[in-house]
């Protein structure tokens, strides 16, 4: 599975958001992407997803055309945004079959260390960090081959954030994925390859230094 | 239908916007034209108040692979099954008591 997006244009009003950024996602590996509040991340994810149009630019998913400037790709890729989108009236026992409906995938899931303790409460009442762990366990086992999301590691306690990582590098053998996230230690760990969205640009950091030299830490 | 625990999730979140429609078409009009209301612009309205009220949700959707025409549609052809059931009851009963 393998996602290729070039030269991807977004605006809004006067301000640019996305000058030219191209990106390419392959099974294997985990992708990050790193930036300031407000520098873009979520914009390109959900132009990636299909929920926001692109100004210009071109999208391939196994080096098939998709069209950039519609709704469209659902089913393709699954996308988990930073807030949360699971039905808040739902318990997470009923949730899990509603959204994989495969027993094997259902019985993965429910073993999930952490999910089994979530079961008996309904989504609503489950804190930030478990909303988080429990979205981040059910976009892993969705059956697309490209996932993108949105700050995996936001609000969760250090114990989940070393789950999520570990699901997300098991994950990874079969899908390819683009994660976003202020956690810079955690992103630079697990992902191939990060990339620092700034000014609009995307630029390949590696470690520290990188980020500070770009003014993203200090 | 693979995902049809989502979609009936779907169907009674927008079900009450419908239904109230209806009922207003019953109140200020006939039984008839409720009817007729429910099931061609009650998935409509439906689908209005689930976006007004369970926006965040639709995301969900369509990583499940549903737009927000795709889950209408679905809801009209519910609408239309539930009405013509409730129908084949409702007159089933009343042979029965006449």
């Amino acid at each position: 599975m393998k996602l290729v997006a070039l030269n991807i244009r977004k605006s809004f009003g006067n301000k640019t958001v996305l000058d030219n950024v191209s990106l390419q996602l392959d099974k294997g590996g985990i992708c990050g992407l790193l930036g300031s509040n407000g520098a873009g991340k979520s914009t390109l994810l959900k132009i990636l997803f299909g929920s926001l149009k692109a100004d210009a630019g071109s999208l391939f998913l196994n080096q098939e055309p998709l069209e950039v400037y519609k709704k469209f790709r659902w089913q393709k890729i699954g996308y988990l945004p930073q807030y949360h989108m699971y039905p808040k009236q739902l318990k997470v026992k009923d949730l899990i079959p509603m959204t994989c409906p495969d027993a094997d995938v259902q019985d993965r899931i429910f073993y999930t260390p952490g999910i089994h303790e979530l079961t008996k409460k309904w989504v609503g009442s489950l804190s930030e960090g478990q909303r988080t762990f429990l979205g981040v366990v059910l976009a892993c086992h969705l059956p697309h081959g490209v996932l993108l999301i949105d700050e995996p590691f936001s609000m969760t306690d250090p114990k989940t954030i070393e789950q999520i990582k570990e699901l997300l590098l098991k994950t990874s053998a079969a899908k390819a994925i683009l994660i976003t996230d202020h956690y810079y230690h955690d992103v630079l760990e697990i992902c191939q390859k990060t990339q620092l969205l700034h000014h609009g640009k995307l630029i390949e950091v590696t470690d520290k230094k990188d980020l500070k030299a770009l003014a993203y830490i200090r | 239908m693979r995902y049809w625990r989502a979609i009936l999730h779907y169907y009674w979140s927008q079900l009450p916007a419908g239904l109230a429609l209806s009922a207003l078409t019953y109140i200020f009009i006939d039984a008839v034209w409720a009817i007729v209301i429910f099931i061609l612009l009650g998935s409509f309205f439906g689908q209005l108040a689930f976006s007004t009220f369970y926006k965040e949700q639709l995301l969900y959707y369509h990583n499940l692979g549903f737009t927000k025409g795709r889950l209408m549609t679905l809801a009209f052809y519910l609408n239309l099954i539930l009405t013509l059931v409730l129908a084949s009851v409702i007159a089933g009963i009343a042979a029965l008591l006449l």
